[in-house]
């Protein structure tokens, strides 16, 4: 199983059935960045401080940046740099491969601690 | 079924939990055309408007879908009954109408769910006596949770959460294996944070609650509600609220309609005897539930 195996992901839909509105949302964008090293929750930032993470993985260094709600990796030594060249990001996710690392941004608090999914009554 | 719709879906693939929930939508939409109520182009109305006179051909999910309810019918012993239809139509609860009792009185003989056949092999519907009306109401959401779920599982979804307004199917378990977590909503809701009376965990069954605050009015101090008792054409008073918890959704929805009539003696008798689990709150706020859930509720602090 790769890294990008263990990226989940949760999608909400509303609609209603005699209006046929459809409106089509991901989980709102939270208000944390969560970073993932080999499968495992390293860091928990709120995304709305702006900060400097360097981070380091057993495969390679990254530098990541957190700026006005916004997460980008800055600097990593990984060969291709993907994950430097996505850029910013405000929801979603950054996946550097060869660090086995995940930045997930838009879901806050991991979405498995949400109090409740859904109420009935 | 002029309701809201949530759905969510663990996967590994955002692209591919978009297109299996916008197909379980199509599915429910489909399937709220064929059993709404209102709209003349139901098979539902067809049913409706042939009463008396003569079958009708309809879907295969139609068929089905009255089928149980003539089960819940049956094994409420007319608690629940899918030919509310004419009694239905006499009350409104948005422009409080209470109707006069000789005209419930008249129409009481026609809910009868004795007199709806089905012939299985042909997919026919007929209602026997004329100006019979079937609605579905009671058990469509709960049915509609069941066809979301099967869809979104063909699509290779193996875990997930359907919401049709109070009606909810939970499959596998969130991210990192955990249950979902679900709110039984408070009848009698004061303020903000006294919305959810308990909560519970849920994996791989349906709950469904029925409950007088959901479409009401009150005249002269007295609460009139959706929930009617088939067998007076009046509100049925001894809940407040019931929460059914079983293996498909529309068996927690039909029943939890069914217990609300019967009350909580013969309503617990009947979930004793359905294998299911129930949370039922009576008109003084008593709460009564099932051995099995004993421990596994979590009760919230409310005045």
């Amino acid at each position: 199983m790769t890294i990008a195996d263990r990226v989940l992901f949760v999608v909400l839909i509303t609609f209603s059935i005699a209006g046929m509105v459809i409106v089509q949302e991901a989980i709102p964008q939270g208000a944390y960045v969560n970073i993932e090293i080999d499968g495992s929750l390293a860091y928990t930032f709120p995304l709305d401080i702006d900060r400097i993470v360097p981070v380091s993985t057993p495969d390679g260094n990254m530098i990541i940046e957190i700026n006005d709600e916004k997460v980008r990796v800055s600097e990593s030594d990984c060969p291709k740099k993907f994950c430097v060249s996505q850029g910013w990001i405000a929801k979603g996710a950054i996946i550097c491969l060869p660090n086995k690392t995940v930045i997930l941004v838009g879901q806050g608090m991991p979405y498995s601690e949400k109090e409740l999914d859904a109420i009935s009554g | 079924m002029d309701t809201y719709v949530s759905m969510t879906v663990v996967s590994e693939s955002e692209q591919s939990s978009r297109e299996a929930i916008e197909q379980a939508f199509a599915a429910i939409e489909s399937f709220g055309n064929r059993i709404n109520f209102y709209s003349d182009k139901s098979e539902l109305a067809m049913i409706n408007r042939s009463a008396g006179t003569e079958g009708v051909s309809v879907s295969t999910e139609t068929l089905d879908i009255i089928d149980k309810a003539v089960f819940v019918a049956d094994a409420s012993s007319g608690a629940f009954d899918p030919t509310i239809g004419p009694l239905m139509q006499l009350w409104n609860f948005h422009n409080p109408v209470k109707p006069r009792p000789e005209d419930i009185k008249s129409r009481l003989p026609l809910v009868n769910y004795r007199h709806v056949s089905i012939d299985k092999d042909r997919d026919v519907v007929m209602l026997k006596e004329k100006n019979m009306l079937l609605d579905l109401g009671g058990i469509a959401k709960g049915y509609a949770t069941d066809i979301a779920v099967d869809v979104l599982k063909k699509n290779g979804i193996s875990s997930g959460l359907v919401a049709i307004a109070g009606d909810i199917r939970a499959f596998g378990s969130k991210p990192g294996g955990k249950p979902w977590n679900i709110g039984i909503r408070n009848p009698r809701q004061k303020n903000r944070s006294d919305e959810i009376i308990a909560k519970m965990q849920l994996t791989d069954k349906a709950i469904s609650t029925s409950g007088d605050y959901e479409r009401f009015f009150i005249q002269d101090g007295v609460r009139y509600h959706h929930l009617l008792n088939p067998g007076t054409g009046f509100p049925a008073t001894t809940c407040r609220s019931v929460s059914i918890i079983a293996d498909k959704g529309v068996f927690a929805d039909a029943f939890s309609t069914a217990v609300f009539v019967l009350g909580p003696e013969k309503g617990m008798d009947l979930i004793k005897k359905m294998n299911m689990e129930a949370v039922i709150i009576d008109n003084n706020g008593t709460i009564y539930t099932t051995e099995a859930l004993k421990g596994k509720l979590n009760f919230e602090k409310i005045d």
